[in-house]
């Protein structure tokens, strides 16, 4: 698993738009949407909102949390508290879509790209330092909550990869003993 | 491990240096031509006392089915004078110089319980987690430096695979796939594009 598949994946969130047209109920093999009304909000897949988008048949309602006080207020509760707090679902990939993609529909645009990337580094980091603290203790298991899939995709490789180390080295100073 | 592994078989090619026990017969030197051609008792008698080097794989062999065979000698960095260096300080230490398959051969040496076996197998455990949080967090911000040349190679794997993933994820938030797909105008996305 990469970071394009997870932002493949993200792309199944759904988003609230403001059409500018009218037209019947569309059906998808997600599921159905619409019907769309011109300057009403509708409910559809962040796919299919970007595509819009793009044609320019509609203005994109960012999700709630994107906003600067939103994300700073997720910045402190992750820096004062050890474990992770709780973000939306794919919060990286849904942020970095929408202010790559519509960037005029979100306010504060350039703050928020900021804000967003300091986020996510404060969590990398908080992961780097808690998967240090678990390879040494030496622990057989450890459960960690509250990881977007992006974040477990990133770490993935590198941790399987140390953890399974540590085991055949632990395995072999158990046989010695 | 499998018997064709690689890493194994250059591993277990370094050699190991044993004293000769009661039970050591003079062909392996042959073998491993370091006999000699004369063959007296007196010659006899002295290589009973002498050190032979042998290459772990065939002592490991020889152990199996005699284990009054010889006597194991830890090599210099799985001393216990080295040991002490590596957990004073395991980051500075150059693994590749001192053996690039450091954590395989410890395990493998410790399998043939040599003296302070225990302690040997711990302090394998004890360095590679002293030097875990290095590896990884300078693959983390390597961007576009050399691997450090100070790594065992299982260590260049781990750092290896973390390099990816960064690469992987920063080259997404730098040039993600829709930004391309955006700039055709919304066309749809082939399934190529989505399996690379």
């Amino acid at each position: 698993m990469n970071a394009l598949e997870c932002e493949f994946l993200a792309e199944n969130v759904l988003l609230d738009i403001v059409p500018n047209f009218t037209d019947d109920v569309v059906h998808l093999i997600c599921g159905d949407v619409g019907p769309f009304e011109a300057s009403m909000v509708a409910r559809v897949p962040a796919w299919l909102a970007l595509y819009l988008k793009r044609r320019h048949k509609c203005r994109i309602v960012p999700p709630d949390w994107l906003t600067v006080n939103g994300i700073q207020e997720m910045i402190n509760t992750e820096t004062t508290q050890e474990p992770f707090s709780g973000v939306p679902a794919h919060f990286m990939e849904l942020a970095h879509l929408l202010l790559r993609e519509c960037s005029d529909d979100v306010p504060d645009s350039d703050q928020l790209k900021t804000l967003v990337h300091d986020m996510w580094d404060s969590r990398v980091a908080k992961m780097r330092t808690s998967t240090v603290k678990f390879l040494q203790s030496g622990e057989q298991r450890a459960e960690l909550n509250n990881l977007t899939q992006m974040e477990i995709t990133y770490a993935r490789t590198s941790l399987r990869a140390a953890t399974n180390h540590v085991n055949v080295l632990q395995a072999n100073a158990r046989d010695s003993r | 491990m499998a018997y064709f592994d690689l890493d194994e078989i250059l591993a277990t090619s370094q050699k190991v240096t044993c004293k000769a026990d009661e039970n050591f017969s003079e062909e392996i030197l042959t073998l491993l031509g370091q006999g000699r051609t004369h063959d007296s008792s007196e010659h006899r008698r002295r290589q009973k006392e002498t050190k032979v080097e042998i290459p772990f794989w065939l002592l490991e062999a020889l152990m199996a089915k005699n284990s009054q065979f010889a006597t194991i000698e830890l090599p210099r960095s799985y001393k216990s004078a080295f040991r002490q260096v590596l957990e004073a300080d395991p980051v500075t230490v150059d693994m590749n110089r001192i053996g690039p398959y450091f954590y395989l051969f410890g395990c493998k040496l410790a399998s043939l319980s040599p003296p302070e076996r225990a302690q040997l197998a711990t302090s394998l455990v004890q360095t590679f987690m002293g030097r875990v949080s290095w590896v990884m967090s300078r693959a983390q911000h390597s961007k576009n430096d050399q691997r450090p040349n100070t790594l065992d190679k299982f260590e260049c794997r781990l750092y290896d695979v973390s390099v990816a993933s960064e690469a992987d994820f920063s080259n997404w938030m730098e040039n993600g796939r829709s930004a391309e797909v955006g700039r055709r105008s919304g066309s749809k996305r082939k399934f190529s594009q989505m399996t690379h």
